[in-house]
């Protein structure tokens, strides 16, 4: 094939500017240090890696969502382990009082501490978590769950709606205990406290009323493993959205990120190549017929 | 019986012959670099040779002798039919080169994957309420939802301006190229007329008919125009099946501010004789065309859909629930105001999206408890809120507003990967006859700088058997029948 002078530069600056290009999307790619910087550079990296950032981020929230969870059912359960310990001690009182052989100054005594103690139970009740909600409340998070009339008739202000968090796509979970289901509790601490001042009174009487506070225990045990399970539900889903965060991640990374040690190897070879189609082209220019003419 | 002077006429036919032999390897020299030149070759061939009579001879044959040589056409060294099939191929290669610039230009502002596009923003919102979900009380929660939808409708707004202006852009660009199909068209025409009346008398208008060449070229990048050589020289140019050029004559084309259904506007290319719609069949203004018309538009509606969906059912959302404070009234009552939307329910394009203006001004009126509010820690319509990520709309084909998106973002960067691969692919083809053009017409100065010593040689010869006749008739002349002197 007959090869002009233009046909020889024309080849020249084409394959430079190949090379060029080359060399200048493999230096992108190391700034950036991605493979995939457009769509079009990989149409099916460029769907996953917009798949995988919403995934990763809706878990993000999943588990941000779980930490919360967490923090209401520790702050109820140790409020219920609080009146657990304080019921244990009121009834430790009446079985003692039980005994005849307290006067009635002694009874007035005891009867006094134990409405101290209801009124720590109630404090206890009324606890709130970090961002000052009542947690025995249901949804009336900004009232005390319990409060005092005029009469000292401990009433419950809350109500029964139970609080959700999203712990995964579809995936709720009910993260409070209703204050409502310790009223009873209340009046029966209150009735104790009575009966051991009532003159009328009976040892039989009081043992009435421990029995009652036996129930109200019995009732914050299964309040308190029902708490249980769920944070050990939480345990588990964190546990399997942290594994899947790792994946996540590791996918993320196999998919756009790219091998420095590949990309800079290329490149090397690429600027070789510009050198040395630089260097041949210095050979062959620049002779022509018209150097030798005379 | 021959003349003295015969030899003469030859040798002088020579010096001739060669002069212009040289004057056309000086004018391809001169033109080694000109853009659309064709080399020219002076074809020489021998003058009509002289009969001697044959009765005058024993043989009875008749006698021819030479009487010299002279140039019976300068050739203009061009394949037609390489030119024929290059222009196809540059038609193809610059449609599709146009497409691939286009398209980049779109991937460009999406900005995907990474962490600053819609799927980001789109994430960050759904999150926000999810966070006000655990803390419905919080006015720190609320003003969080509120710069989050601020952010999406922002980055929205951004996109479909931009998509916008970029269809804009092409519409610019189709009126600009019109404009140059008519000054080529015009220029066409002109060169035709001269390149008649020179064919008519004989010469060969070689420079002219490169200018052509180049301008057929262009017509070829920019419409995809194909073309005739007429008996007279000049060549018809067709554009859409339409007469562009006819030797002197032209049919121009024009643009007219058209509104479409939608409302936007967009130049439309017409013949300015009978203002029927031009219909180009492929180059660059085929594929400006098929951004402003189809691609384009497509992505546009593509954003529009997402926002306007979003815009909805958000907005469907929020109507089941109410805020706080003066918003939700006495938990367990109907609340005392109505219930407001959270986008701005009467712009559902991706550029006029925006905030409802209560939502913009008051963050009690973001509705996060249910419908009639139970206390401050209803947290119902935020979870709601949360939870409408994971849902599939008819509006958007069934998919969930994510998969919507992603699918988006890949078909984009399928076509324009496609579309890449295609243009490198015409652009070998077409490299490859722009070689064999070059090959075959372009100027190889080595080769130029031999002809020269040829020519040279050959008058150089010539002028050598000039002096050699001068000589012989010196000796006939001056110097014979002088015997003694």
């Amino acid at each position: 094939m007959r090869v002009t002078t233009r046909s020889m530069i024309d080849g020249l600056i084409a394959n430079l500017q190949a090379s060029q290009e080359a060399q200048d999307r493999l230096q992108n790619q190391i700034t950036s240090g991605k493979r995939v910087n457009r769509p079009s550079d990989d149409p099916t990296a460029a769907w996953r890696g917009v798949r995988l950032r919403q995934d990763s981020a809706a878990n993000t929230q999943y588990l941000r969502n779980m930490d919360d969870a967490r923090a209401w059912l520790d702050t109820t359960d140790s409020a219920l382990d609080g009146v657990q310990s304080t019921l244990a001690k009121i009834r430790e009182l009446a079985v003692q009082t039980a005994n005849d052989t307290y006067n009635a100054t002694d009874r007035a005594e005891v009867s006094h501490q134990v409405n101290e103690m209801r009124e720590h139970l109630m404090a206890l009740l009324n606890s709130t978590n970090h961002a000052g909600q009542y947690v025995f409340s249901g949804m009336r998070t900004s009232t005390p769950a319990f409060t005092k009339d005029i009469a000292g008739n401990v009433l419950y202000q809350g109500d029964s709606s139970s609080i959700f968090r999203e712990i995964g796509p579809g995936t709720t979970l009910a993260v409070n205990s209703f204050g409502d289901s310790f009223v009873t509790m209340f009046s029966d601490v209150n009735d104790l406290a009575h009966e051991l001042v009532d003159p009328h009174g009976s040892s039989a009487k009081i043992a009435l009323a421990i029995d009652k506070i036996d129930q109200s225990v019995e009732q914050v045990l299964n309040t308190r493993s029902d708490v249980g399970a769920k944070l050990v539900r939480i345990d588990f889903a964190s546990d399997r959205l942290n594994n899947q965060q790792i994946e996540i991640g590791r996918i993320q990374s196999t998919n756009e990120d790219v091998d420095l040690a590949d990309v800079l190897s290329k490149l090397t070879t690429q600027q070789s190549v510009y050198r040395i189609t630089l260097e041949a082209a210095g050979r062959v220019m620049p002779y022509s017929l018209m150097d030798f003419l005379k | 019986m021959r003349t003295s002077f015969f030899g003469l006429n030859a040798l002088l036919a020579s010096l001739r012959a060669q002069q212009e032999a040289i004057d056309t390897t000086n004018h391809n020299i001169a033109n080694a670099n000109t853009e659309g030149f064709s080399r020219q070759v002076a074809s020489m061939a021998p003058t009509a040779p002289y009969t001697l009579p044959s009765a005058n001879r024993d043989s009875g044959l008749a006698l021819q002798i030479g009487t010299g040589v002279e140039v019976t056409q300068i050739k203009r060294m061009r394949d037609q039919f390489n030119d024929v099939q290059l222009r196809q191929q540059a038609t193809l290669e610059s449609n599709s080169q146009t497409l691939a610039d286009g398209l980049g230009q779109v991937e460009g502002l999406l900005n995907e994957p990474g962490d600053h596009g819609i799927q980001n923003l789109v994430s960050n919102f759904f999150n926000s309420w999810s966070d006000l979900a655990n803390n419905p009380q919080s006015d720190a929660s609320r003003a969080a939802v509120q710069q989050a939808g601020l952010g999406l409708v922002n980055w929205f707004n951004n996109i479909g301006a931009g998509l916008e202006q970029t269809r804009q852009d092409f519409d610019g660009a189709i009126a600009l190229k019109a404009r140059e199909l008519n000054d080529t068209a015009t220029q066409l025409a002109a060169l035709n007329t001269v390149i008649k009346r020179t064919l008519s008398v004989g010469d060969s208008p070689n420079d002219l008919q490169d200018r052509r060449d180049l301008l057929l070229d262009k017509l070829a990048n920019l419409t995809g125009a194909t073309y005739r050589q007429e008996l007279d020289g000049t060549t018809t140019v067709y554009v859409g099946g339409r007469v562009l050029v006819q030797g002197a004559d032209t049919h121009l084309v024009t643009t007219e501010q058209v509104t479409l259904a939608n409302g936007k506007q967009i130049n439309q290319l017409e013949w300015d004789h009978d203002f029927l719609p031009v219909q180009v069949d492929g180059g660059e203004l085929n594929a400006l065309l098929q951004l402003r018309d189809e691609i384009l538009p497509q992505k546009i509606d593509q954003v529009d859909a997402l926002a306007g969906t979003i815009v909805q059912q958000v907005n469907a959302q929020h109507l089941q629930g109410v805020g706080k404070g003066p918003y939700a009234g006495t938990p367990g009552s109907p609340p005392p105001v109505p219930p407001n939307n959270f986008f701005d329910s009467t712009k559902v394009t991706a550029t006029t999206m925006a905030l409802d203006p209560l939502i913009a001004v008051d963050l009690q009126a973001i509705a996060a408890a249910g419908i009639p509010s139970n206390g401050e820690g209803d947290n119902r319509n935020a979870l709601a809120m949360a939870a409408l990520q994971n849902q599939a709309f008819a509006a958007l084909g069934g998919l969930t507003i994510n998969d919507y998106h992603a699918s988006n973002v890949a078909s984009l960067g399928a076509e324009t990967r496609q579309v890449e691969q295609l243009s490198a692919n015409q652009k070998i083809l077409a490299d490859h006859l722009r070689q064999r053009r070059e090959s075959l017409s372009g100027v190889a100065l080595d080769e130029e700088a031999t002809s020269l010593i040829r020519y040279q040689r050959a008058y150089q010869a010539a002028a050598r058997g000039i002096s050699a006749m001068d000589e012989m008739l010196e000796t006939i002349i001056s110097r014979m029948g002088r015997v003694g002197l």
